[in-house]
């Protein structure tokens, strides 16, 4: 039997708050709430990026991680081996690299190298480009270009000893599109690694495509502790093995 | 008191905080003097497998647990330090292990997630339990009191009167993980 595919929601943390639903929360209450629900991990992604934002983002990882008995992955104004090392310290299982992977790649290897390679990964942010087949790779919350082939990039830090590969695909205005994202991991010529795909993901037929594709994991902020044992019954009766029996 | 042995291989504080959430008192530490005085020892790690030998060498730490077992404590490894307690480990080379576990592990194919393991029920109250695994080494004899599959049976908890090894990551493994681990130091033998 293979590794269960996972539904993991996504917390955005600004200030050390979780915002959700046009609202505040304890970021720990909210994400025990979520692990009591059924969650298969907790991502932490992290908006502020002021020095007082990640250093309440390291109390945020330090909380939940003392609650959360699941996989604690982090994302979001990840700048250098050091803060990965911070993270990890306070209980991060995962940190993912973005902008400042694609800016500065041997980053991504220094990190690999000193904290080993499971907890190093990647969050890719893209976009498909108008009347072409071309993902390309965006940088500085999505809207920048970086000027690279988002196929190539997911292979070459693959290569890099990365432990995955979350992938957010956009269109060409920057709005999810969950058909772009499932071509995307169909396009992609089987990295070595599991592919995550992170989109506003919340319809069961959704969730069912991008695992279908190749996606070892859904990550989607729509999951909430009310919905998220309604999505994984029906995963379950639509024969996809997830982790359903204990909840 | 259970001492967490610090082997510098991953942040052991959820196991920590895990183990007080069960109303046992854990102290994280690499200290010889400090691990002797404990009812319990647990080693913990994942991924870096050659560093956690090392470590393991490094601190001494392996003529310890030898005497730790002598004396009856509870000895308990988590993933590769599951692999720490068995002859030995092949992976890019051959790893001496402490030896209190006789099995040799070769690496294979990695896996990482949850998988669906069946259970000893008569030792964990339960048929089966959605666990997680990181590692890319197992025992392929089936002779535990929990199997998983993956290319493969393979052992997922092994306890043998005082001395416990968990392939799974409890501390991972959600409420599950939390039980598991729980009656893992319920039914092992040794001083409580």
């Amino acid at each position: 039997m293979t590794t269960c595919k996972r539904i993991i929601p996504e917390i955005t943390v600004c200030g050390g708050k979780a915002i959700s639903g046009g609202r505040e929360h304890i970021c720990a209450e909210l994400a025990f709430e979520l692990y009591k629900s059924g969650a298969d991990g907790i991502l932490l992604n992290n908006v502020d990026k002021t020095n007082q934002g990640i250093a309440a983002m390291f109390r945020c990882v330090s909380e939940v991680s003392g609650r959360v008995f699941l996989p604690l992955m982090v994302s979001g104004a990840i700048y250098e081996t050091a803060q990965l090392k911070i993270y990890v310290n306070e209980g991060a299982d995962r940190v993912y690299y973005n902008s400042n992977g694609v800016r500065s790649p041997w980053r991504i290897e220094d990190s690999v190298k000193k904290l080993g390679k499971s907890y190093v990964a990647v969050t890719v942010d893209c976009r498909k480009m108008p009347d072409a087949e071309v993902f390309q790779v965006y940088v500085s919350s999505a809207q920048v270009n970086a000027g690279r082939d988002a196929e190539i990039w997911i292979n070459d830090v693959a290569s890099r000893g990365v432990a995955d590969v979350m992938v957010r695909v956009c269109d060409h205005e920057g709005s999810y599109n969950h058909r772009y994202a499932v071509d995307l991991i169909k396009k992609l010529k089987k990295p070595d690694i599991p592919v995550l795909l992170r989109g506003d993901v919340i319809r069961c037929e959704d969730f069912v495509s991008a695992f279908d594709a190749g996606a070892q994991a859904v990550v989607s902020r729509e999951i909430t502790p009310e919905n998220i044992t309604i999505i994984k019954r029906e995963l379950y009766k639509n024969g996809v093995n997830v982790r359903y029996d204990e909840i | 008191m259970i001492a967490i042995c610090d082997l510098g291989l991953e942040n052991p504080k959820r196991l920590q905080r895990m183990l007080e959430r069960l109303g046992y008192m854990a102290i994280i530490t690499s200290d010889h003097s400090e691990i002797a005085c404990c009812d319990a020892v647990v080693l913990t790690g994942q991924d870096m497998f050659a560093e956690g030998f090392n470590a393991v060498k490094r601190n001494k730490l392996d003529s310890l647990i030898l005497s730790m077992n002598k004396k009856e404590r509870q000895i308990i490894g988590i993933g590769v330090g599951a692999h720490l307690l068995c002859r030995s480990y092949e992976s890019d080379g051959l790893y001496k292990g402490i030896g209190l576990l006789p099995f040799d592990i070769v690496a294979n194919t990695p896996v990482e997630g949850f998988l669906h393991t069946k259970l000893a029920s008569r030792t964990f109250g339960a048929d089966s339990a959605y666990l997680y695994y990181a590692q890319n080494g197992f025992l392929t004899r089936t002779e535990g009191c929990a199997t998983a599959h993956h290319n493969g049976d393979f052992t997922a908890a092994y306890i043998n009167k005082n001395v416990a090894a968990l392939w799974f990551y409890p501390q991972k493994s959600g409420e599950m993980g939390l039980n598991m681990l729980k009656m893992t130091l319920d039914v092992m033998e040794g001083i409580k």
